[in-house]
Formats: C-alpha cells, sequence, structure tokens
C-alpha cells in the first residue's frame, strides 16, 4: 500500500494538539508526542522509499489527489502529493535530519517554560516543509513555502523577551515576503502560460514546446527570486545571519538542513524549465557561485560561533545552486543532503558548547575545549573536516560533484569562484577549530567550573550525525571510481535525468579531484599557520588592510545600504501618509473631546480644527483630478 | 398576481425593520433580546424568500427591481453580515447603560438600503438605496449618544455623506440629460458619446467611491470605524462594499469590452485601485488602534477588489466578498469578544498575552489574521490568488504586481497583531470579559467560513460563476 500521502499527518496532528493543549499537557506527553509524531513520519517515509526502489523504473509517478481543492473553469488547483525520487530523498531528509534534532531538543530546551509551544512551532514546521516537498503542483508548494516562513519566524523570535530576536524574526519574515511576492508572480506567469499549476503540466509544455522562452524565462527568473529569499541568496541573504538568535536546534533544523534547501529543491524540481531556458539557468549558476564565494569572505572574521555557521550556510546553499544552475540538478541535491548532515552536526555540536558554557558564543572566549569536552569536539571536528573538503568525508564528494560538473560544463570561471570557496570554507571552520577548540584557555574562571558535557539526549544524535556527515558521502561516488557507484544520481534519474549532466573524461575528473583536495588543504594549512603555529599573524593582516578587515567584519555593509535605500523611505512613506492622513484627526479628535463637552461646541471645535473640511477636500481633490484627466 | 415575487425578499427586511422599530418604542424597554432574535427571524425569513428565486431572474416594478443571481448573492452577504452583527451586538445591548434598541431597526434598514441597491438595475433607484443606508448608517455610527468620538464620527460621517451624495446626484442628473434614462445598459452604452457623458459618470462614481472607501474618498472611513460601536463597524467594513462593487460591476460589464479600456475613466479607476492599495496599506502600518488598523485594512481590501472590477471578472469579484465577510467580520467578531462592559478593548498593548489567556479565542483570531494577510490555504490567499490572476490575464500587470508588493507590507501590521497576543506579557490592569456567547458564535462562524472557502472552494465556487454570468 503507498503510505506516503500519510507522511505528513502525524506531524501534523501533534502541531494541532500542542498548539490547543500544549500548557495543560506535562512536559513528558508533550515529549512523547512532539518525537513521536516524527518518528512516525519517518518511518513512513523510509516504507514508501523503499517500496520506491523496489518499484524503480517501472512505474511514472502519479499525483495523489487527496482533496479535488479548486477547480474553476480553466483554473484547476488539487490538494495533491507526489512521491517521486527527488520527494522521497527530501522527506527522509526532513523526518530524518529532523527526528534528529527533536530528539537534541528535548535535552536543550529541557529548561524553557515554552516547552510546548517550541515543539508546537517545530512540528508545525515539519508538518509544512513536508507539504511543500510532497506538493504536486505550484499552489500547494506555495501552502507549505509561506508555512514553513511562519514557523520560521514563530522560532527565530521565540525568545521574544530579546528585542534583538524579536526584530530578527520580523526581517527574517519581511526579507522572506519579498522573495516570496517574486514566486507568486512566478507561479501567475506559469498559469497564465501553462494554464495549470501542476508540476507536470510545466514540464510538459516545456518538452512540447507550448511556452515560449521569454515567457520561461521570466517565470524562472521570478521564482528564483522566491528562492533568493528562502535559501538566502544575494541579494536576499540579509536574513539569515540574524535569524541565529533562534534557539541553536532551530538553526541546525530550519536554518541549515531544511527550509533554507528549499529553494534548492525547487529549481531541480523545475529542472526542465530552468534547462529550457538557459538564460534562468545561468543566472541560478552565477547568483550561486558569487554568494558561494561572498558569504564564505564574511565568515573569514567573524567570532560569533554561530553566525560565522550562518554565513557558511549561505556559501553551501550557493554551492547548491551552482550545481543546479550548471545542470548537474542532482549534484545540487547530493549537496543538500550532505550539508543536511553535517551542518546540522556543526550546529548542534556548536549548541552543545554553549550548553556548556553557560550561553558563550564569541570563538574569543572559548579556547582548549577539545579536553573538557571531548565527544563534541570530536563531532564539530567530524562536521569540519566534511565541510571543508577532505577527502572520504561527505561534503567532498558533493562539493567535488559540483565542481567537476562546472568545469565539464565548460564554466571555468564559475568552477574557480567554487574552487577558491573551497579554500576559504577550509580555512574559516579550521580557524573555528583551532580558536576554539585548540589552543590556551580563554574561558572566564566562572565560566569554566561550570563546564560540562551535555546530556545523552543531546550526545546520541550527535553521535549519529556524526556518522552520517562521515559517510553520507557513498552515495555519490563519483564515475571515475566505480561505474555503478552513484547511488544517488541513479535513484534520481527518473526525476532529472542523467543526460542533462555533463559528465568530465576520467583523466580531467581526477585532475578536479586533486585540485578539490589541495584547496581543502591549502585553507587548513594556512588556518593551522594563521592560528596555531603564528597566532600574532590574523592581528596583522588586519592591520595591514584595515578597511577590508572593517567591510568584512560589518558584512559588507549590506544591511546599512537596505536600510537607507528600502527601509528608512519605506518608513518615511508610512510616516507620511500616517501624518498626513491621520494624526491630525487624533489630535482634532482629542482636542475636540478635551475642549468641550457639549456636542454642538464641540462640534465647532472640530470644524474649526478643519478637518471635515479638509475631507470634504480631499474629496473635491480627486473629483477635480478626474476633471482635468478627462479634459487634458 | 399583484405583487411580484422579486419584491418579497427586501419588503420583509424593510416592513421587520420598520416592525423592530416600532416594537422597541412601544414595547418593554428592560430587554432588547427579544428584538435581537425577532431580527435573527427576519433576516433569515428574507434570505429563505432571497435563495428560492436563485437561478430564475426575477424583476418586479417594471424592471426598477432586478433579482439576478448577483443581486441574490450579493443580498445573502449583506443578510448574513447584518446577522452576524445582530449576534456581535447582542450582548452590547444587553448592559441596560448601554443598550439601544433603534441598533436592530437601523440595521436592518440599512441592510435593506443596501439590498436595494444590489437588486436593481437603475441608477436613480441605486441612489434610493444608498440613501436609505447612509441615513440608517450615521444613526448606527453615533448610536453610544454619550460618546465624544461617537458623535464626532457620525457629525462627520453625514456631513461628508451628505456631499458624496451631492456629488452623485449631480452625475445622475447629468447622465440622464443626456439619455433620458437611468436604466444601468443604456448610461454604460452613452459613455463612449463624450465629454459629458464621462463628466457624469466620473461624479457616479465619485459618490460610489465614498462608500467604498476608495482613495481619495476614503477620509471617513477610520474615523467611523473607530466612533462607531465594533458590531457597526464589521458591518460597514463589508455589506455597504458587496453591493457597491455590484453597481459597479454591473456598470464595467455593460459597456462593450473593447471601448471600456480606451475611457479616461477606465485609467482613472487604475489610478485610484493603485493609490487605494498604496494608502491603504501604508496607512495602516503605524496604527496601534485596532478599529483604525482594521479600517484601513478594509480600503486596502476594496483596492483589490477593485483590481477584479477593472479586469472585468465577476466572479473573483464575488469570491473575494464571500471571504471578506468572514475574515473581516470574523476579526470585528474577536474584537467584540475580547472588550469588557463598559470598556472597548482595542488598543494594540490591551491585547498583550491574550493569546495565552484566551488561546481559544487567540487561536481564531490568528487564522483570521493570516487570511486577512494572504496566507494559504485561508480563503484569504484563494481570493487574493483569483483575483489576482483574472488580473493578470485582463492585463493589469503593473497593478497586480503592485497588489502581490502592496500585500507583502500588509503582513507586517496583521502580523503585530499576532505578535502583541503571543510573544508580549500580558499588560496589567486589563481585564477582558471574554464572556460573550453570541459573538464567539460569529468568530467561530469566521473561522469555519474562512477554512472552507480556502479548502473546499468547490462548491462554493461553481454557485458564485453562476451568479457572476448574470452580473450582465
Amino acid at each position: 500500500m503507498d503510505a506516503s500521502w500519510l507522511i505528513p499527518l502525524a506531524p501534523g496532528l501533534s502541531a494541532f494538539l500542542l498548539i490547543i493543549f500544549g500548557r495543560s499537557l506535562s512536559r513528558r506527553l508533550v515529549t512523547w508526542l512532539a518525537c513521536g509524531s516524527v518518528a512516525v513520519a519517518f518511518s513512513f517515509s523510509l516504507l514508501s522509499a523503499l517500496r520506491l526502489r523496489a518499484a524503480a523504473g517501472s512505474v511514472p509517478y502519479p499525483a495523489r489527489i487527496l482533496l479535488s481543492w479548486i477547480r474553476a473553469g480553466d483554473f484547476r488547483a488539487d490538494i495533491s502529493f507526489r512521491f517521486d525520487p527527488l520527494a522521497a530523498v527530501m522527506v527522509l531528509v526532513v523526518t530524518g535530519v529532523g527526528l534528529l534534532i527533536h530528539v537534541y531538543s528535548t535535552g536543550y530546551m529541557a529548561r524553557e517554560k515554552g516547552y510546548a509551544r517550541y515543539f508546537a512551532a517545530l512540528n508545525l514546521f515539519t508538518f509544512s516543509m513536508l507539504i511543500l516537498v510532497l506538493a504536486s503542483n505550484f499552489i500547494l508548494m506555495f501552502v507549505g513555502w509561506e508555512g514553513v516562513g511562519l514557523c520560521s519566524y514563530l522560532l527565530i523570535g521565540f525568545w521574544f523577551e530579546k528585542p534583538a530576536a524579536a526584530k530578527a524574526g520580523m526581517k527574517a519574515f519581511l526579507v522572506n515576503r519579498i522573495g516570496d511576492a517574486g514566486f507568486l508572480l512566478g507561479i501567475l506567469v506559469l498559469l497564465f502560460a501553462v494554464g495549470s499549476a501542476e508540476f507536470s503540466a510545466v514540464d510538459q509544455a516545456v518538452s512540447g514546446g507550448a511556452i515560449a522562452k521569454s515567457t520561461a524565462t521570466l517565470a524562472a527568473l521570478l521564482l528564483f527570486a522566491g528562492a533568493t529569499g528562502k535559501s538566502a541568496q544575494i541579494p536576499l541573504h540579509v536574513w539569515l545571519p540574524d535569524a541565529m538568535e533562534g534557539p541553536t536546534p532551530v538553526s541546525a533544523l530550519i536554518h541549515a538542513a531544511t527550509m533554507v534547501t528549499a529553494g534548492v529543491y525547487m529549481v531541480a524540481r523545475m529542472n526542465a524549465l530552468y534547462a529550457f531556458s538557459g538564460t534562468a539557468a545561468g543566472v541560478v549558476a552565477a547568483v550561486g557561485a558569487f554568494t558561494a564565494v561572498f558569504a564564505a569572505t564574511i565568515a573569514l572574521v567573524q567570532n560569533d560561533i554561530k553566525r560565522i555557521l550562518a554565513y557558511s550556510t549561505i556559501s553551501q546553499l550557493g554551492y547548491m545552486f551552482l550545481g543546479c544552475g550548471v545542470g548537474a540538478y542532482a549534484a545540487g541535491i547530493f549537496h543538500l543532503v550532505t550539508h543536511a548532515f553535517f551542518k546540522s552536526l556543526l550546529f548542534l555540536a556548536a549548541g552543545s558548547v554553549m550548553h556548556a558554557l553557560s550561553g558563550e558564543l564569541d570563538i574569543r572566549r572559548m579556547g582548549g575545549l577539545r579536553h573538557r569536552l571531548p565527544l563534541t569536539y570530536t563531532a564539530f571536528l567530524i562536521g569540519t573536516l566534511a565541510i571543508a573538503g577532505i577527502p572520504l568525508f561527505s561534503g567532498f564528494f558533493s562539493k567535488d560533484a559540483i565542481l567537476s560538473a562546472a568545469y565539464a560544463g565548460g564554466h571555468r570561471l564559475l568552477w574557480a569562484a567554487g574552487l577558491l570557496g573551497a579554500v576559504l570554507t577550509a580555512f574559516y571552520m579550521f580557524r573555528l577549530v583551532f580558536l576554539a577548540f585548540h589552543g590556551g584557555e580563554r574561558t572566564t574562571p566562572e565560566v569554566r567550573d561550570r563546564i560540562h558535557e551535555s546530556p545523552s539526549s543531546m550526545t546520541v544524535p550527535l553521535l549519529i550525525l556524526s556518522g552520517l556527515a562521515a559517510m553520507a558521502g557513498w552515495i555519490g561516488i563519483p564515475a571515475v571510481l566505480g561505474e555503478k557507484a552513484d547511488l544517488l544520481r541513479r535513484f534520481l534519474a527518473p526525476v532529472i535525468p542523467v543526460i542533462r549532466t555533463p559528465h568530465a573524461g576520467s583523466s580531467s575528473e581526477w585532475f578536479l579531484i586533486l585540485t578539490a583536495t589541495s584547496a581543502a588543504g591549502l585553507g587548513l594549512g594556512l588556518a593551522w599557520l594563521f592560528y596555531q603555529r603564528w597566532p600574532g599573524l590574523p592581528a596583522r593582516f588586519a592591520a595591514w588592510c584595515p578597511g577590508l578587515h572593517k567591510i568584512l567584519l560589518k558584512s559588507y555593509g549590506v544591511d546599512e545600504i537596505y536600510q537607507a535605500v528600502l527601509v528608512r523611505p519605506l518608513v518615511g512613506a508610512s510616516e507620511l501618509t500616517y501624518r498626513r492622513f491621520d494624526l491630525g484627526l487624533i489630535d482634532g479628535a482629542v482636542n475636540g473631546a478635551g475642549a468641550a463637552t457639549r456636542f454642538a461646541g464641540r462640534l465647532a471645535a472640530s470644524l474649526q480644527t478643519g478637518r471635515i473640511k479638509d475631507y470634504a477636500l480631499g474629496f473635491l481633490l480627486g473629483t477635480t483630478i478626474f476633471l482635468a484627466w478627462i479634459l487634458l | 398576481m399583484t405583487l411580484p415575487t422579486a419584491v418579497f425578499p427586501l419588503a420583509v427586511t424593510a416592513f421587520g425593520a420598520i416592525a423592530v422599530l416600532l416594537l422597541d418604542a412601544f414595547g418593554k424597554r428592560d430587554s432588547k433580546t427579544p428584538l435581537a432574535v425577532l431580527s435573527l427571524m427576519i433576516l433569515a425569513a428574507s434570505a429563505v424568500l432571497a435563495g428560492r428565486l436563485w437561478g430564475r431572474s426575477a424583476f418586479g416594478f417594471g424592471g426598477l427591481m432586478r433579482l439576478d443571481d448577483a443581486a441574490i448573492l450579493v443580498s445573502m452577504i449583506v443578510l448574513l453580515a447584518a446577522a452576524f452583527t445582530v449576534l456581535l451586538g447582542w450582548q452590547w445591548n444587553r448592559r441596560l447603560d448601554a443598550a439601544f434598541g433603534e441598533f436592530y431597526g437601523l440595521l436592518l434598514l440599512a441592510a435593506a438600503g443596501l439590498m436595494i441597491m444590489a437588486q436593481t438595475a437603475d441608477l436613480l433607484v441605486v441612489f434610493l438605496g444608498l440613501e436609505v443606508f447612509s441615513v440608517s448608517a450615521y444613526g448606527l455610527t453615533g448610536l453610544k449618544r454619550n460618546d465624544d468620538k461617537a458623535s464626532e464620527a457620525a457629525v462627520k460621517y453625514f456631513l461628508i455623506g451628505s456631499f458624496a451624495g451631492a456629488f452623485m446626484v449631480f452625475g445622475l442628473a447629468i447622465l440622464f440629460g443626456l439619455n433620458e434614462s437611468f436604466g444601468i445598459t443604456q448610461t454604460a452604452a452613452c459613455l463612449g458619446t463624450g465629454l459629458p457623458a464621462q463628466l457624469g459618470f466620473g461624479f457616479l462614481l465619485a459618490g460610489l467611491g465614498f462608500k467604498l472607501a476608495l482613495v481619495p474618498f476614503h477620509m471617513w472611513a477610520p474615523d467611523v470605524y473607530e466612533g462607531a460601536p465594533t458590531p457597526i463597524a464589521g458591518f460597514f467594513s463589508i455589506a455597504p462594499k458587496a453591493a457597491g462593487f455590484l453597481v459597479l460591476s454591473r456598470l464595467v460589464a455593460a459597456v462593450p469590452k473593447d471601448v471600456w479600456k480606451g475611457l479616461p475613466i477606465f485609467p482613472f479607476l487604475y489610478a485610484v485601485a493603485a493609490a487605494t492599495l498604496i494608502i491603504g496599506n501604508l496607512a495602516a502600518l503605524r496604527q496601534k488602534n485596532l478599529k483604525r488598523l482594521l479600517a484601513y485594512s478594509s480600503i486596502s481590501h476594496a483596492g483589490t477588489m477593485l483590481i477584479a472590477v477593472l479586469a472585468g471578472d465577476g466572479a473573483s469579484l464575488l469570491f473575494y466578498l464571500a471571504v471578506y465577510l468572514f475574515m473581516g467580520l470574523g476579526a470585528f467578531a474577536a474584537l467584540t469578544a475580547m472588550s469588557a462592559p463598559g470598556r472597548e478593548y482595542v488598543h494594540l498593548d490591551d491585547f498583550a498575552g491574550a493569546g495565552f489567556r484566551y488561546p481559544w479565542i487567540g487561536a481564531i483570531f490568528t487564522v483570521l489574521l493570516l487570511s486577512l494577510a494572504g496566507f494559504p490555504p485561508t480563503g484569504g490567499f484563494l481570493a487574493k490568488f483569483l483575483v489576482f490572476s483574472a488580473g493578470v490575464r485582463a492585463g493589469l500587470v503593473p497593478l497586480v504586481v503592485l497588489g502581490v508588493v502592496t500585500s507583502l507590507i500588509a503582513v507586517a501590521y496583521y502580523l503585530r497583531v499576532i505578535v502583541a497576543m503571543y510573544m508580549r506579557d500580558p499588560a496589567p490592569g486589563v481585564d477582558i470579559e471574554a464572556e460573550n456567547p453570541p459573538a464567539l458564535l460569529v468568530l467561530f462562524l469566521g473561522l469555519v467560513g474562512v477554512l472552507q472557502l480556502g479548502l473546499f472552494p468547490a462548491n462554493i465556487l461553481h454557485f458564485i460563476r453562476q451568479a457572476a454570468a448574470s452580473i450582465f
């Protein structure tokens, strides 16, 4: 029996129960409900994926219509799921990593008073994310798309007593909405051009030539605007670093492993459209490559452990888009999967560090932690080896897949950018490791006395994720090492045709593996020189070019620019509208009420303030404008 | 047959209104509950009578009354809005210090006026209906006689309303002089003929724009919403819109499609829609008073509805109105449910932490606000989506883009209310009484409506398309 449509059910139900009854349930029950529901979803995902694998290639993947939603003449949208290999990979990541993070959260959030509220939002998030990846049409995908945004907002602002957290939540939400506006317009364009919002219909229109190239490009670019918002790509990347104000498990689940990858998933899902457009794919690749380097340079100088990881996430998402943009959609998804493992591992390990150090985030006040937190250190090190692309760890394979595709497709510039990003990645990650876990202890004495390894509810997920981060690369071994070894690509082949993925020859493949390895080695070596061998070097570099250092510390000042160019004018316009149309009226009313109690007196008073006259004037003005309009 | 069946729904409401007013004047003064029950019965009877005519397009009084499917649907919306308002006012009117029997009578009369507007194809009758509604509306606004703000709002409404009425009469006079008819079809036919017709139409639009609170004829709305009793403000936010937009779309639909986009009226309405979207949303951003916030919100929703009118797509307009009935009035129901005896809590700070104190009200209010903001899978999203896709089809791309962008801004102010309810600690000294079963019923119905229209719109869309086909 096909049980894939049941996957979102349990988290959704649990979220509903927790929202309504959460405050009256015991913590124990909340824990079991929240984790149990995700465990159920994971089992269903696993069963469905195995079933899919057994029946590989024999069936097309029909959309399962759960509910006929809107049928209005030519417009039609259903609540329907399609469980194909791509969706299978995504639900496994969402429920699998999600389950581990739910378990971790029970330890990390144990002393929070909003325990039930936290898990309600986390379950609701899981539910929405599953809707997003299982949807068989854009309208339903948009439902999930907005849902995950909302939950992300709720969880970033979880500690709403902290003004920074509340502000960060709002910022994330509004920046995302800008992208969403593009996304919605993209859907409208496709709907107009294709007549249906079903993914399969769009694919058919593309392959059947029923859609003009320019229209396809427009739609693809508008959809990509949505992806830049959700997946924090330039120019809409500004919300993700601030989103680190949320609890660390949330950063791991939503802002590293799942939600932020929704944009990559969408592009991979629409691979036919992007490949057909060409231009749009080029834009995706360029934005991805640029973001990968851009964010990595910022991460070089940050001192907040979570912010470093946040910029690293932005950079790694850039790699995924680079992969999709050069036509290696499977490689993009491959990196999505490995990144989900190693980045959530890094975040959870960072959370474990914070837990031990009473909430310390600044790596300048850490140091020497490897002796005190051996388990956490091991986990963090494995994550770092994976993300830096050290051979045999998962990140190596997925990054190599992307870079070799860029090279083979003839995009030498993009390939070089990716390589540069790889050096930077290895550098900033090992900088983090050396500063936080090696060297002398720079923690304050009172913090030092209370350092302790985390409870098992937190360390067990770390162990499992360490295993995955180390080994997950083996699902995508490059062709040069074995003809049929590339499991993931073959699994995805029905959705992402292999033809679209260019291959390099055997010798150049070896050359690419070597360059990628040297890049990682170079970054590692430089970090060792800077932070182990000669610790005075970074300060001298900063003094050598203070301007550059400052710009990097300020993240290129993008926030300030947006503030000046977008936010302030908007606030100003609102202020103006408010003053012109609203404030005077309140003043008038207050003055009126204060000055005279009798009706006639007050009427006169309000007439004297001129407000009513103003209204009539506005009215007259409108009509006059119209008259002028038709007379001219 | 002496009386045409087309008159029955209207007659029941109008005579019912008079009966309720008389009963109030001569009946016992200490309880208003029987009046509320009677009003509900009258509204229900009227709705049943109107519903029985579905699909039959009844006419009366030599064609002056036109009870087509669109008119029936809009009448249903008006009647349902009035019924919701009765329920919301129930508790408010039980308190002796605030009890006003006129509430029910005037409300029914206002509903009757709007029904007249909806059920005709004659502009003079439209004006008649508009004035019946307006006069009742002035009274409803100033119901709290001892409240300064209410009296002031009523006077403002009255003065500007008369101004608008004068404009409308002037426009009608010009149009009548041109083609010696008040019929919508004849009037629309002469629109392409020249300047005087354009002028007349412009004045007419100014008058209608006032009732619909379109920019720049909108300025009364926040003051009136603030001064009027909360249930009445809820009624104002939807019912006049339903009737007014139907009249407007009848006019637009009667103009031949190829002529329509060439008329100077078209760019004017285009600009009005753009201004309404911008001003409504920007001004709402700064509001701390929820009644004023909802007033600006309703202005911005009127802007979106105007997109549907410009696109000439009756179905998406009617669907939007149906959704707005539930989400708009539902939001006012939440305000009503959270007010205490003798005091309305409408400031944002009053709602701090309310989501924890009243989990059910908070949760439903949240869903309604998300629907107003256009979040899927609520009805608010679907309504916006249908309007926008109709707009794209009709080639109004810049306006649709503006609509999408401003609805993005809108999220900020709706979200602020949710933030206050869930992300702030309860304010001290706010003693909200949430024991108001009739208001809770409306709140619940609002939730059901918003979800029903968002998740299972198929049946209703079927009816709405049938109604839209009958607009002209």
